[in-house]
């Protein structure tokens, strides 16, 4: 049974701690996040096995670890610190600080199905289960969101800059 | 408008800004840290042991990590087996619970309902000086408000209350009331706004008034680490009328040592004892990282923030000039740099690479009058690890042009 946990967190980490990060989460903290939603699943692992959508599940435990620790580390909360500067950066690392900062910009519900829908890459049916949102919330949310992001105004030079 | 494809495209573009520490290829200390699991919740059912999930999670990981402090030894057969003395009280209960299961200890919760929620540990069983041992399951209990329940009489406000809102304030950055009368406490003089920056920054540890003779009769004790006494960073007291005084009171002796050798080394004597990675930062911004050879080297120290902004600047040369008088105080002087000191408020970069958080810093400040005008003002800032060893260096100035006109 470990063993296929142990290829699923050698397989889902990075991608969970990224996924933390872009849902807000800052840095420092969101391997701790991670770590905490992979030992809820070890502990649960034959729920995790045998629920019929293993990406959702996860992807709720890890929400729900995320929301947990925002609740609780009132204190873990810093200033936003200052992105690297752009100019130092190498291009395709400062496209992505750029949409990191828009994301950041947005409402938490927005930030969600975005990283949800286009970073966890989750259909709209999984990003319901784990938002325990009806589906056609999560469409009509989902198109919002892509609207706001689309007029945010470093993403609007960002996609010019790529189309010029 | 976007396409899904293309926010598609952007939102693996900016994952792939994230550092993710690979398990397998530890960075700098990770090496010798233990793995440790985050709090959980005192509700949930079964309690996982924190050392048996870490090392599970070691395991099928294959890390080759250590699960025990001093895991330097190389194997978890080598563990000490003495009992040793670790005092949780006073810490806030994330911090409590972290440092317990780092040391191998099972934690249960008590979370009695109480109208004064202190948010950290009141009471730990067995006591610290019962001494404790790996495996051991220690008891904190921090209490918390009652659920639907509004508070509306919560008594006369006191020091321990105040302190913590006091911390509250300082780290929640304009999120959190200051407590009730501390801004006419500072505008009479009895309160300094440098605890604020002091103590908003991570690793405070707070104590009872009664444990330090520095601390006045009535106060509570703002410390840092585990020797109350010796790294007390300030004291505040409260009565009816709310925050009394707050103070921040002089560095100690042995921070205030490692500072001044870091002043001779400026001024050509032998070199400090640095860690392994040295970050400099200016202001807010980490500039550059150097290796303890490399911050041997004076003119590695030389930092430029933004290529088109006035420098280089190093602060080692600025400490070597400057032939005034020295204060070494644990935040800046804030008549000459307002609000908002220039320099970075927590070591952020560091936490990241997983390198210690138990910080202690120390600042280098010329007193007022000392200077000609606060445009001379500058700060350095010096950051020590848990072994006391110098691993970073922040320059804050109020007037850039100053240092690039007077070069």
């Amino acid at each position: 049974m470990y063993e296929d946990f142990a290829d699923f967190v050698a397989s889902q980490r990075p991608r969970m701690v990224r996924t933390t990060v872009l849902l807000g989460c800052p840095e420092a903290d969101a391997e701790d996040v991670v770590q905490t939603a992979l030992a809820r699943c070890l502990r649960g692992w034959p729920s995790v096995c045998n629920a019929e959508n293993r990406d959702a599940y996860v992807n709720r435990v890890l929400i729900n670890a995320l929301n947990n620790a925002r609740a609780r580390k009132w204190n873990g909360e810093l200033p936003t610190e200052v992105l690297p500067d752009r100019t130092t950066a190498p291009p395709a690392l400062a496209d992505g600080l750029v949409v990191r900062r828009a994301l950041a910009a947005m409402s938490t519900e927005h930030r969600e199905v975005l990283v949800l829908r286009f970073f966890a890459d989750l259909s709209e049916r999984q990003t319901a289960d784990v938002l325990a949102l009806p589906r056609g919330t999560v469409k009509s949310r989902t198109a919002r969101a892509l609207a706001a992001l689309s007029a945010h105004q470093d993403i609007v030079t960002l996609t010019s800059e790529r189309g010029a | 408008m976007l396409t899904p494809d293309q926010a598609r495209s952007l939102l693996h573009q900016a994952g792939e800004t994230i550092k993710v520490h690979s398990p397998a290829a530890p960075v700098g200390r990770d090496a010798q840290r233990p793995v440790k699991l985050a709090p959980m919740e005192p509700d949930l059912p079964g309690w996982l042991v924190p050392a048996a999930a870490a090392a599970l999670l070691a395991a099928v990981l294959g890390l080759g990590f250590v699960l025990l402090p001093g895991g330097d030894e190389g194997s978890s057969s080598d563990v000490q087996s003495d009992r040793f003395n670790l005092d949780l009280v006073g810490l806030t209960l994330p911090d409590a619970v972290e440092t317990a299961q780092e040391a191998g200890l099972e934690v249960r919760l008590e979370r009695p309902s109480t109208c004064d929620d202190l948010g950290w540990v009141t009471e730990q069983r067995p006591a610290a000086e019962a001494g404790l041992m790996n495996g051991d399951t220690v008891t904190l209990v921090s209490p918390t408000a009652p659920p639907n329940v509004r508070c509306v009489a919560p008594g006369p406000p006191n020091s321990v209350a105040a302190a913590h809102s006091l911390v509250r304030y300082a780290r929640g950055a304009g999120r959190a009331e200051p407590p009730a009368g501390f801004w006419p406490c500072v505008s009479a003089g009895r309160c300094d706004r440098a605890l604020v920056e002091l103590i908003g920054r991570r690793g405070a540890k707070y104590v009872s008034a009664a444990d330090c003779s520095a601390v006045p009769p009535g106060a509570v004790g703002l410390s840092r680490v585990n020797a109350p006494c010796s790294w007390l960073l300030g004291y505040v007291a409260a009565d009816k009328s709310g925050v009394r005084v707050a103070r921040a009171l002089p560095i100690p002796a042995e921070p205030r040592r490692i500072a001044n050798s870091l002043r001779e080394f400026a001024r050509g004597g032998a070199p400090p004892r640095f860690a392994e990675k040295v970050d400099l930062y200016l202001g807010h911004v980490r500039t550059a990282s150097l290796t303890a050879a490399q911050a041997r080297d004076r003119a590695s120290w030389k930092q430029r923030q933004r290529g088109d902004e006035p420098g280089p600047f190093s602060a080692l040369d600025i400490l070597s000039r400057y032939g005034g008088q020295i204060d070494y105080r644990p935040a800046p002087d804030d008549r000459c740099f307002g609000d908002r000191p220039p320099l970075s408020r927590t070591l952020t970069d560091a936490e990241a690479d997983g390198r210690a958080v138990t910080l202690t810093s120390v600042l280098i400040d010329p007193p007022l009058g000392s200077t000609v005008n606060c445009r001379e003002a500058f700060a350095v800032e010096v950051w020590t690890d848990e072994d006391d060893r110098i691993m970073a260096v922040s320059l804050g100035f109020n007037d850039a042009h100053f240092y690039t006109d007077a070069k």
